[in-house]
C-alpha cells in the first residue's frame, strides 16, 4: 500500500487510496458526527440506561454491534475514499451509497493546510485540507497521505498558478523559510492567562460572588443567631470560615478556567512557529494534533490585531491574517498569531503587505492615528443613554416620585463610554492601504490594502449631514471595515482614491 | 521566458494628483422607474388588505360572544393604528423614492438611497462576482425588475437596485458582465506583460 504513495508515482493520474491509517480519520468523524448531535446522544443514553437495567446481557451485545457498526462504516468509508492527481487538477472519489466526486483545479486552491494528529505524527502522516475561494468544506481533505505527497500537491499549486498568470511575482522575498515568531513556553503561559474568555469569565464569577458572598454570610450569621450561641467569638470564627471558604472556592473557580485556557493555549499553539516561506505565511503548531496553515501573501485580504488590556500591560497582541472567504468569527483555516511583540507586528505586516504600504501602522499603540470627529460621541450618547434614561426617569418618577430621577446618571454612564470609545476610533493611510483603529478598553486595528477593496459605501446620518461628516465602509472579501464620523470632504476623497486604486489596479486582489 | 529580477518592473503606476480623480458627486445620477412609487404602493395595500381582513374578522367573531364584550374597546385604536399605517405606507414610497437614484460610469456601479440616513455605494466592475435580476409578483405586473451585483465581499449582494424598467435591468446585466470580461481580459493580459510573457494566453 505505502508504495502506491511514493512521491514518484503520486503525479501520474491512477486512482489510489490514501494509507489504511486513514481508518482513524473517517473513524473520528464518525464518532463526532454521532457525538455532536444531541438528539444521537440523548437516544444512546437512553438506550444504555434501560437496557443495561432490563438486559445487561443485551445491552453488551447491542455496544458490540454498534462499535462494530461505527468500525465497518469507517472502514467501507476509507475503502470507497480514492483520490488522483494529474498535472492540473485533483481528484476525490468518495461515498458508499452516495457517491461524490471532488474535482479541484490546482489554481483554483488557495492553499493547503495540514493537520497531523498524534498517532498520524508517529507514524509520519498528514491529513491535507485544501483552502478553496468557495467551501470545499469537509469533503476538500485528504486524510493520511505521506508528506511528500504534500510537497507535490505544493508544488503543482505553484507551477498552475504560474501558467495562468494568477500569482504574484515571487521574488518579493526570496528569503526562504525565515522564522518570524517562534513562542517559547513562558509565552503560551502569558498566552494563557490573558486570554479574553477566562478574563471574562473570573470578572463574572467576581461580580456573581460578590452579591452571593453577601446573601450567604447573612445566612450564616442569621442562622449562628438563632442557635444564639453563647460565644460570640464563635459566630466570628463561622463568618471568617465562611469567608475563607468563599473566598477559597471563588479562587479555586477562576484557577480552575485559567488552568483551562492555559491548557488550550499549549494544546492549540504548543512549538508555535511562524515562518515566510518564499510567498507565503506559514503557521505551525500544536501539541498533540499539529496543525499547519499557509497564507500565500498576494492573497491577505486583511490584517487584524486585536490587544486586549492585559496583552497591552504585556506589550504584545494578538494578530489574525485574513484571506479571502474568512469571516472573523470563523474558527478554521485563519492564520492566528497568538503572542507577538509590536516589532514583529511591524514586521509581518510589512511583508504581507509588500512592496506596498511601507508606511502604515498595525501597531495599536502607534501614535499616527487621525482622530475621528468628537460627534461620534452624540448619536450614543442619544440613542443609548439619553433616550431609555429619559424614558427610564418618566416612568421611575411616576412610580416612586422624584428618586426616578437617579436615572439620568446612565446618561453619564454611556457618555463615558462613548467618550472612551471615541479615544480609541483612528485611521492612517499612506497610498496604497489604511489602517482603521477602534475598541472600548482593549485596541484592535485592521489593515487593508486599497487595491483589495470590493466595495465601498458612503454613509451620513442627519447629524452628520449637518455637520459636513460622514462614515465610510470598505468591503472586502474577508468581512468590512468602516470608518465613522470623518470630515465629508476627506471621506470623499479617501473613496474616490480606493475607487481609483481598485479600479485601475492589474494585480489580481485574490 | 525571461523573468525580471525585481518583481513586476513593467507595471507602470503613474502619481496622479488626488484632486485629479474622478470624483463621485460629479456623475449624473438617473432615477428609478417612474412606476416605482406605484408599485410599491401596491404592495403595501395587498399587506394592508390582509390586515383589515383579519382585523375585521377578529371585530365580527368577537361581537358575537358576549362574553368577550369588554375586549371590544381596544378595536377603535386598532383601526386608527392600521389607518395610520396606511397612510404612512401610501405616503412613504412618495418620499422615499426619489432619494433612490443610480449611476454607471465606465468602471463602477452606484446607487444610493435614504432619506435620513442616506448610503451611497460603489462597486468597482473588476471585483463583480455575478450578478442577477429578478422580479416578484408585483414588480412583474409593473413590468419592473431589481438587480443585484455581488462581490466577494458578501454573500447577501452588495448592491440592490430595485424598482428598475425590466429591459433597463437586463441591459444593466448584460453591460455589467461585458464589463466584467474585459476588465478580466485586461488584467490577463497585464500579467501576461507582467511576467515576461508576450500576448494573452
Amino acid at each position: 500500500m505505502t508504495e502506491l504513495l511514493a512521491p514518484a508515482s503520486a503525479g501520474d493520474g491512477a486512482w489510489r487510496r490514501t494509507s489504511p491509517i486513514g481508518v482513524l480519520f473517517f473513524l473520528g468523524r464518525a464518532l463526532k458526527q454521532l457525538l455532536s448531535s444531541f438528539s444521537n446522544l440523548a437516544a444512546l443514553a437512553a438506550g444504555t440506561l434501560v437496557l443495561v437495567k432490563q438486559h445487561p446481557l443485551l445491552a453488551v451485545s447491542a455496544a458490540g454491534v454498534g462499535v462494530f457498526a461505527i468500525v465497518a462504516a469507517a472502514v467501507l468509508r476509507y475503502w470507497y475514499f480514492r483520490f488522483t492527481i494529474d498535472g492540473e487538477r485533483i481528484r476525490v472519489r468518495q461515498g458508499v451509497w452516495r457517491k461524490t466526486e471532488l474535482d479541484l483545479r490546482f489554481e483554483r486552491i488557495q492553499g493547503i493546510n495540514t493537520e497531523q494528529s498524534l498517532v498520524f505524527r508517529m507514524l509520519g502522516l498528514v491529513t491535507v485540507r485544501f483552502d478553496t475561494a468557495g467551501s470545499a468544506g469537509d469533503e476538500g481533505a485528504l486524510p493520511a497521505v505521506r508528506p511528500e505527497l504534500v510537497a507535490v500537491l505544493r508544488q503543482r499549486i505553484d507551477a498552475a498558478r504560474h501558467e495562468t498568470g494568477t500569482a504574484q511575482s515571487r521574488t518579493a522575498s526570496r528569503d526562504n523559510a525565515e522564522v518570524l515568531v517562534h513562542l517559547t513556553s513562558p509565552d503560551l503561559l502569558r498566552v494563557g492567562l490573558t486570554d479574553p474568555s477566562a478574563l471574562r469569565v473570573a470578572l463574572l464569577g467576581v461580580a456573581f460572588a460578590t452579591p452571593f458572598g453577601k446573601v450567604f454570610e447573612d445566612a450564616v450569621k442569621a442562622a449562628a443567631e438563632t442557635i444564639e450561641a453563647s460565644v460570640t467569638e464563635l459566630v466570628d470564627l463561622g463568618g471568617f470560615v465562611v469567608a475563607v471558604v468563599l473566598l477559597g472556592s471563588l479562587l479555586g473557580i477562576v484557577g480552575l478556567f485559567v488552568l483551562g485556557s492555559n491548557v488550550a493555549a499549549f494544546l492549540r499553539f504548543s512549538d508555535y512557529q511562524l515562518r515566510q516561506e518564499d510567498n507565503a505565511l506559514r503557521s505551525r503548531a500544536g501539541l498533540l494534533t499539529r496543525k499547519e496553515t499557509v497564507v500565500e501573501v498576494g492573497k491577505i485580504q486583511r490584517l487584524r490585531v486585536v490587544q486586549g488590556l492585559p496583552m497591552r500591560w504585556l506589550g504584545h497582541s494578538r494578530m489574525q491574517i485574513l484571506a479571502a472567504g474568512v469571516r472573523i468569527a470563523q474558527q478554521s483555516s485563519k492564520l492566528t498569531v497568538p503572542f507577538v511583540a509590536d516589532r514583529e507586528l511591524a514586521d509581518i505586516q510589512r511583508r504581507a503587505f509588500a512592496p506596498e504600504g511601507r508606511r502604515l501602522e498595525t501597531v495599536p499603540s502607534a501614535p499616527g492615528y487621525v482622530a475621528v470627529s468628537p460627534f461620534a460621541i452624540w448619536p450614543v450618547v442619544l440613542w443609548c443613554g439619553v433616550l431609555p434614561a429619559g424614558l427610564g426617569a418618566v416612568a421611575t418618577s411616576i412610580l416612586f416620585g422624584p428618586a426616578g430621577l437617579w436615572c439620568l446618571v446612565w446618561v453619564v454612564a454611556v457618555g463615558v463610554v462613548a467618550w472612551q470609545r471615541w479615544r480609541r476610533w483612528g485611521y492612517c493611510h499612506d497610498d496604497d492601504g489604511m489602517v482603521v483603529r477602534s475598541g472600548f478598553l482593549g485596541r484592535r486595528t485592521d489593515a487593508f490594502l486599497f487595491r483589495k477593496a470590493q466595495y465601498v459605501a458612503l454613509t451620513q446620518s442627519p447629524l452628520q449631514r449637518r455637520r459636513a461628516l460622514a462614515g465610510l465602509r470598505v468591503g472586502l472579501a474577508a468581512g468590512n471595515v468602516s470608518i465613522p464620523f470623518i470630515d465629508l470632504a476627506t471621506a470623499r476623497r479617501l473613496r474616490d482614491y480606493i475607487l481609483f486604486k481598485a479600479e485601475s489596479s492589474a494585480r489580481p486582489w485574490y | 521566458m525571461p523573468r525580471f529580477p525585481n518583481g513586476p518592473v513593467m507595471f507602470v503606476n503613474p502619481e496622479i494628483p488626488p484632486d485629479a480623480l474622478p470624483r463621485v458627486e460629479e456623475v449624473g445620477w438617473h432615477a428609478l422607474h417612474p412606476r416605482f412609487v406605484r408599485c410599491l404602493q401596491a404592495k403595501k395595500l395587498v399587506g394592508f388588505a390582509v390586515v383589515v381582513v383579519v382585523l375585521g374578522f377578529a371585530q365580527i367573531l368577537i361581537a358575537s360572544v358576549p362574553q368577550f364584550a369588554s375586549a371590544q374597546v381596544l378595536f377603535p385604536t386598532a383601526w386608527v393604528i392600521a389607518a395610520v399605517r396606511a397612510v404612512w405606507s401610501l405616503a412613504w414610497p412618495v418620499i422615499e423614492v426619489p432619494r433612490r437614484s443610480y449611476a454607471v460610469r465606465d468602471k463602477d456601479i452606484l446607487y444610493r438611497a435614504g432619506v435620513l440616513w442616506r448610503t451611497e455605494t460603489v462597486v468597482p466592475f473588476n471585483r463583480v462576482q455575478h450578478t442577477e435580476t429578478g422580479s416578484g409578483p408585483m414588480d412583474r405586473r409593473f413590468g419592473l425588475a431589481r438587480l443585484t451585483v455581488f462581490t466577494a465581499g458578501s454573500a447577501v449582494g452588495d448592491l440592490r437596485i430595485d424598482g428598475l424598467g425590466v429591459d433597463l435591468a437586463e441591459q444593466l446585466r448584460r453591460y455589467i458582465v461585458g464589463r466584467l470580461t474585459d476588465a478580466n481580459h485586461a488584467e490577463q493580459g497585464e500579467h501576461a506583460i507582467d511576467t515576461g510573457r508576450t500576448g494573452l494566453a
